[in-house]
């Protein structure tokens, strides 16, 4: 949704805060864009308030519907929040910005030449306040600004993703393989993610357990084929809990069939390994998942 | 009547109650020898196995700890070996694994495969196969030539000369006469790489035709794309049993590149090869196929004609095609045959 505030700090700051807040529920950054007027004293923004007005209905419709535009008197002159954004992202929109003001030009501002030049901050935690961010944006903005025309330099205060425990559950009936899998997982150097590790003989102990009863992220190797309770009963029954997208379950087998794998995919596998595999690959699978958590 | 007097009676009871008690000694003391020996591998293994872990994973170089020296602990590195074995795969830890089974571990089972008892003679020949230990190859090369060996020692050393001596091994494949069941001809092909089938596909023709229909079905196990013009070619074959079971092996494979090659089968008289048909010809888009599928669900066999209205209902649209058949077609069978697939819908 497009929003039609104009800049007042106090909605900014409750706006930026509902959105930072959420960043770390969903794990998906925003990014807010500082944007300042290269050649302000050029254009006199202030003595001819249309100018400004049109670059803000410029920004609107350049931004997508889910990002907030606000606009100032002060620097910055205008404040954008890029929902589910990273630096690059906002890199690129700020590129096509200055693309299209320099090359086709605002609408009804085709006379003037409009340079910009911005400060771009990635969110990544809750930590410090909306005015800590504004006083670095601020001069961050100003640095760029005395550089030159279509410059960004970025904020990197912020950008720190917060650590997050998450549960690994090995599954297998073979002690032995337990605990090389433990180590392996032990092992594992997950940017942003603690590990706490713990093996399971087969379905019916892991189930028993209150292990899983918890709200971390839970990841889930298990053997499909296991004493007293399977482990694709156990695949069963945790993707019938609510909220069951916080468990990864990753299957491994020795029965290769397209059916047995269609199956366990069906059944809610988030991946099949298929006995014998490489242990490297299955590191790397690992952080790929955990990297592909945060967006 | 026998006469037998108390007194001997009671002699024999005192012997045969000795021996029964010298045998309940014995069978005890061979139970605590046995739970003694596998608390020691428990212990072994507990012990070692992070230490196994970190050698086999590079991240220490061996140390002398580590070097089995007993029996006891022989076994305890077995388990340890045929876990990495059977779920890890690795060029490394398999050469680890090599080296050091052909070091430390090759007396041990060298000694195994000249004992009586089946079970650990079999245990040394698994143990070879999975640890690849070259060394012992010659051995069991010796072991080949002697005669009462059991059908599974057999395999397990034609699956040794597979390993060790590949160039020989596929010079006297042909003329294997030996008593494999088609289990176990067929595992011993499936273990075999790519390769070795490929080069096996230029004598298939020398091979035992019962030998023949196995080796197709094996290519089609595999599933590998480079076997399909050898397949093809068998089209050919004056066999209609090498023909048909090279149509399966190709639909197991599920990519066709030349639909022209595959039409000549759409009037073939045999019904199984039209079956086949039905199946690879799933493996195009409808819109390519469809007229063949057709004519092949309006085929005078059962089989075919179901065949064919799976495929069709299985495909993108297959449903729709369905439903314009019943609407338009003549042939009861046929459109009974498509009902079916769709469920009674129509």
């Amino acid at each position: 949704m497009s929003s039609k505030h104009t800049f007042e700090q106090s909605i900014t700051k409750q706006i930026f805060n509902t959105l930072r807040e959420h960043v770390i529920r969903s794990r998906t950054t925003i990014t807010v864009v500082f944007l300042g007027l290269y050649n302000e004293n050029e254009l006199h923004v202030d003595e001819a308030p249309n100018i400004k007005e049109n670059i803000t209905v410029f920004l609107k419709n350049e931004a997508r519907k889910s990002d907030f535009v606000f606009e100032s008197s002060r620097q910055p002159k205008w404040f954008i929040i890029l929902s589910s954004s990273g630096e690059k992202e906002a890199a690129a929109f700020l590129r096509r910005l200055f693309m299209t003001a320099k090359n086709k030009g605002i609408p009804a501002l085709e006379n003037h030449k409009i340079l910009f030049s911005a400060s771009v901050a990635e969110i990544a935690n809750n930590e410090g306040t909306f005015e800590e961010l504004m006083s670095k944006g601020v001069s961050t903005l100003a640095g760029s600004l005395s550089k030159g025309p279509e410059q960004i330099e970025y904020i990197s205060d912020f950008k720190k993703r917060p650590s997050e425990k998450i549960r690994i559950s090995i599954l297998d009936e073979n002690a032995i393989f337990r605990r090389v899998l433990y180590h392996t997982l032990k092992n594992l150097n997950l940017e942003y993610f603690e590990t706490e590790v713990k093996e399971f003989q087969d379905g019916y102990e892991f189930l028993e357990s209150d292990w899983y009863h918890s709200s971390h992220t839970h990841l889930i190797i298990m053997n499909d084929i296991l004493p007293r309770q399977s482990g694709l009963d156990v695949l069963h029954k945790i993707r019938m809990l609510p909220n069951n997208r916080r468990f990864i379950v990753f299957v491994m087998s020795k029965r290769n069939s397209q059916e047995d794998i269609i199956y366990a995919y069906e059944s809610g596998a988030d991946n099949y390994l298929i006995k014998p595999f490489n242990l490297r690959l299955l590191e790397i699978e690992i952080k790929r998942t955990f990297e592909r958590l945060w967006t | 009547m026998i006469k037998i007097s108390i007194d001997f009676l009671i002699k024999g009871i005192g012997v045969l109650s000795i021996i029964l008690v010298f045998l309940c000694i014995y069978v005890v003391l061979y139970r605590i020898k046995g739970k003694t020996a596998d608390k020691k591998i428990k212990n072994y293994i507990q012990e070692k196995q992070d230490q196994w872990y970190q050698y086999l994973n590079d991240e220490i170089s061996l140390s002398q700890e580590l070097i089995p020296v007993d029996h006891t602990e022989m076994k305890a590195v077995e388990k340890i070996f045929l876990v990495y074995v059977k779920n890890v795969s690795s060029p490394i830890i398999q050469e680890k694994i090599r080296k050091f089974s052909n070091e430390y571990l090759r007396k041990y089972y060298s000694r195994l495969l000249r004992r009586k008892r089946w079970g650990l003679r079999m245990n040394a020949l698994q143990r070879i196969v999975d640890f690849k230990i070259d060394s012992l190859a010659e051995q069991c090369k010796k072991i080949e030539k002697k005669g009462n060996l059991s059908s599974e020692e057999r395999f397990y050393l034609l699956l040794i000369q597979s390993i060790f001596y590949e160039a020989a091994f596929i010079e006297k494949f042909a003329g294997l006469s030996s008593e494999l069941s088609e289990y176990e001809y067929k595992k011993l092909l499936i273990g075999f790489d790519s390769e070795i089938l490929k080069q096996l596909t230029y004598q298939m023709h020398k091979f035992a035709p019962v030998y023949q229909y196995y080796f197709i079905d094996v290519l089609g196990i595999r599933r590998n794309l480079d076997f399909l013009p050898f397949l093809e070619d068998n089209f050919s074959h004056e066999d209609s049993e090498i023909r048909i079971r090279s149509l399966k092996a190709i639909s197991e494979i599920g990519i066709i590149i030349n639909l022209n090659k595959y039409k000549v089968f759409l009037d073939s008289p045999l019904w199984e090869e039209r079956l086949m048909l039905t199946k690879i010809l799933g493996a195009f888009s409808l819109e390519q196929v469809y007229p063949y599928l057709e004519k092949l669900l309006q085929d005078e066999n059962w089989q075919v004609r179901s065949s064919a209205a799976k495929t069709i209902g299985v495909a993108k649209d297959g449903k729709s095609r369905l439903e314009a058949f019943i609407a338009t077609a003549q042939d009861q069978y046929a459109i009974d045959m498509a009902r079916e697939v769709l469920g009674g819908e129509s």
